[in-house]
């Protein structure tokens, strides 16, 4: 399998060189380099933003808590789905026409000055970054599984080579190319599956649904199976269904704040092409996360939850042991003792092992290298996102005060995609054991309690004002990191052995998960206080402006 | 395709105000707001009515209402199936929007080649 495995990845790889080469000397400017000229078409972009969003967390991810925990993983899907309604309304049209390159573009365009601009600089580049060590994370914890030959430090650095090849050399037209080739993989890799899923059932949705009410498990000592399409799986305990909610605030307003999805719009000629692009990716989107439903379950019922939680457990434990060469004969016994060491069930690899059941060895190392290519095309987007925010936003605008010559500013937006994919990979590598997805949810908190406020009020509030705007995202920026910080992803007391341990030893001070329930009304908050406070005339006079280019192209960028 | 148009930052506070201003384009405003206002506030109600009734009502959830389908999962495709009903009711819409969009530029394209901004009455397609 290793070696077809490889194969499969390097004919991706091989693609996505030409490509690159192809766009190589259509990014010498700034706006070839982020915005491909804006010469992307309307489906284009569609299939690029799918190939964006679903990331590794989402496939693998999303497939995983529904194998485990049925239903409440289904609610991910939906949550991200929906999300789509708020950008296609609210912020998909406006942004093209009244932004340059980013969202900030959008947030700066009535509230001058240097301070609102490098705050939100400063947002987008933590939400990149957070992300950005999820993707990684998962891509070598990933690889550590499915080719053990490779090893997790070298597939972190692999990863951040290639991306940064696509990015350096081909600039956002050779990362959409990417994105759109692997978005087409992965919807061909899902219909396989699904379809290899269905024909074990008769091909009847109701005959899958009805199986999967009776999942054998041999979880502990319950012999009674276990019914997936029960709510309250995932979302345990006393504040199992407040974390719920919480989840499901931050992932429908988060989208509308993720620096990385919102710089695609950019890319396309008008307003009208950047609608057509959330059309295209809301209808591939929510296609893919069907698909997941019948891809979960099936794994459930196919691969079963055991051996799913079992083979993870083994690379977590081998991988402990070689950490802690000193403890080997002791873990090594408790290993044979208790089959794992691993309290916590990783359930990234139920879509892979799915795969080997279904399809054997072919069809694992196709889907193993599809992942692989979906980390790298998400990393890729992420890092032209940092480096806007950083070249355009905080070099161009803040330093150089919109004065900067051109050449500058390329090479400065290309430096930092260097210094950011370095960084990342220094961070990915140190912090192997993170959690992806609690990366993930601390990535959406930020977007949705930091981003989203000031972007919706800079669009719709004509009072809105620049002292709104900074108490707005400092509040959100702020509030979601310090909840994140004191909640049970950070704080906890963990049972003596436990190879992961949480950083704090204490148990959590705020009991959900996901802070979004708070950050977000908090950060609304924020930016309207902030503005009642003080008048802000200049901002107040540039509305009109605002509104007639939001709403008719009238100016826009071309 | 670099210059073919001109950009239009010359125009003055003032100009921007009485395009803001002009009738055609508050006829504008006022239709894609009276879609899309109402379009978020019901797919943000559904939509949490629906974590609602997970949070508060799981035993109603798994009640089966055409086979093997239960509630929950009827309701978590029907958020699919509004989401892609509300998709499909605003793309015709917006392309009548764009219409009425590009009037506007080109009245005010013209206008400025006149060297007047247009105080003009809507003629919309």
């Amino acid at each position: 399998m290793f070696r077809t495995t490889v194969v499969m990845f390097a004919v991706f790889v091989a693609i996505t060189l030409v490509v690159t080469y192809v766009a190589s000397g259509k990014s010498a400017t700034s706006r070839g380099f982020y915005a491909a000229n804006r010469s992307i078409a309307g489906w284009q972009n569609g299939w690029a933003i799918a190939g964006d969003y679903i990331s590794a967390a989402t496939f693998l991810g999303i497939t995983g808590l529904i194998a485990f925990y049925g239903f409440d993983g289904f609610l991910f899907a939906v949550g991200w789905l929906v999300s789509y309604l708020l950008v296609l309304f609210a912020i998909a049209e406006p942004l093209r026409n009244a932004g340059k390159y980013t969202l900030v573009d959008v947030i700066s365009f009535r509230l001058r000055g240097r301070n609102v601009r490098a705050v939100a600089a400063i947002s987008t580049l933590a939400i990149t970054l957070f992300y950005m060590i999820a993707q990684m994370v998962g891509a070598g914890t990933i690889v550590e599984f499915l080719l053990p030959q490779i090893g997790y430090t070298t597939a972190i650095v692999v990863v951040g080579v290639l991306m940064l090849v696509y990015v350096l050399f081909g600039g956002m037209l050779a990362t959409t190319w990417v994105q759109i080739i692997k978005a087409g993989l992965l919807m061909v890799t899902v219909f396989a599956m699904t379809a290899l899923v269905m024909v074990h059932f008769g091909f009847s949705f109701d005959a899958l649904l009805g199986a999967a009410t009776r999942v054998q498990t041999g979880e502990a000592t319950n012999t009674v199976p276990v019914n997936l399409l029960q709510p309250g799986r995932y979302f345990t305990g006393a504040a199992g269904k407040w974390d719920m909610i919480s989840l499901a605030v931050a992932l429908v307003l988060g989208t509308a704040g993720l620096p990385h999805i919102l710089m695609r719009f950019f890319t396309v000629p008008n307003a009208k092409a950047a609608r057509t692009s959330v059309a295209w990716a809301m209808v591939l989107i929510g296609v893919f996360y069907l698909t997941t439903a019948a891809i979960g379950l099936g794994a459930a019922l196919l691969v079963g939850q055991d051996n799913i939680g079992k083979h993870v457990s083994d690379v977590y434990a081998i991988r402990y042991i070689n950490q802690h060469p000193k403890q080997a004969t002791e873990l090594n016994a408790k290993l044979r003792r208790d089959g794992f060491i691993v309290p916590e069930k990783n359930t990234n690899m139920a879509a892979p092992l799915l795969a080997q059941e279904l399809g054997g060895p072919l069809l694992t190392a196709f889907v193993s290298a599809v992942a692989f290519a979906t980390i790298l095309a998400v990393v890729a987007g992420l890092t032209i996102a940092a480096s806007s925010a950083f070249a355009h936003d905080i070099w161009q605008n803040v330093v150089r005060d919109g004065k900067g010559d051109e050449r500058e500013h390329v090479l400065v937006a290309r430096t930092t995609a260097v210094v950011f994919g370095v960084v990342a990979i220094f961070f990915s590598i140190g912090l192997r054991n993170a959690n992806v997805a609690f990366l993930v949810g601390l990535a959406f908190a930020i977007a949705a309690s930091a981003n989203v406020p000031p972007l919706l009020f800079a669009l719709s509030w004509k009072r809105f004002s620049r002292t709104g705007a900074m108490t707005g995202m400092l509040v959100g920026l702020g509030s979601s990191l310090l909840l994140i910080a004191v909640g049970p992803a950070v704080m906890g007391i963990d049972p003596p052995g436990t190879p992961f341990p949480h950083l704090i030893a204490h148990a959590p001070l705020f009991p959900l998960s996901n802070p979004g329930l708070i950050s977000i009304p908090l950060g609304f908050l924020g930016a309207i206080i902030g503005t009642l406070a003080a008048r802000d005339p200049e901002s107040e006079s540039a509305f009109a402006q605002l509104q007639v280019r939001a709403n008719t192209g009238l100016g826009a960028e071309i | 395709m670099d210059s073919a148009q001109p950009h239009h930052h010359h125009l003055t506070a003032d100009e921007w105000d009485a395009v803001a201003a002009a009738p055609d384009f508050q006829a504008l405003a006022r239709a894609k707001r009276s879609f899309v206002t109402p379009a978020i506030v019901f797919f943000l109600a559904f939509y949490f009515a629906f974590f609602a009734a997970l949070a508060w009502w799981p035993e109603a959830m798994v009640r089966p209402v055409w086979g093997n389908l239960t509630l929950g999962v009827a309701l978590a495709l029907a958020q699919f199936a509004t989401t892609w009903i509300l998709l499909a009711l605003y793309l015709p819409l917006a392309r009548r929007f764009d219409g009425a969009a590009a009037d506007i530029v080109k009245n005010v394209r013209e206008g400025g080649e006149r060297g007047a901004v247009p105080p003009r009455s809507s003629e919309r397609a």
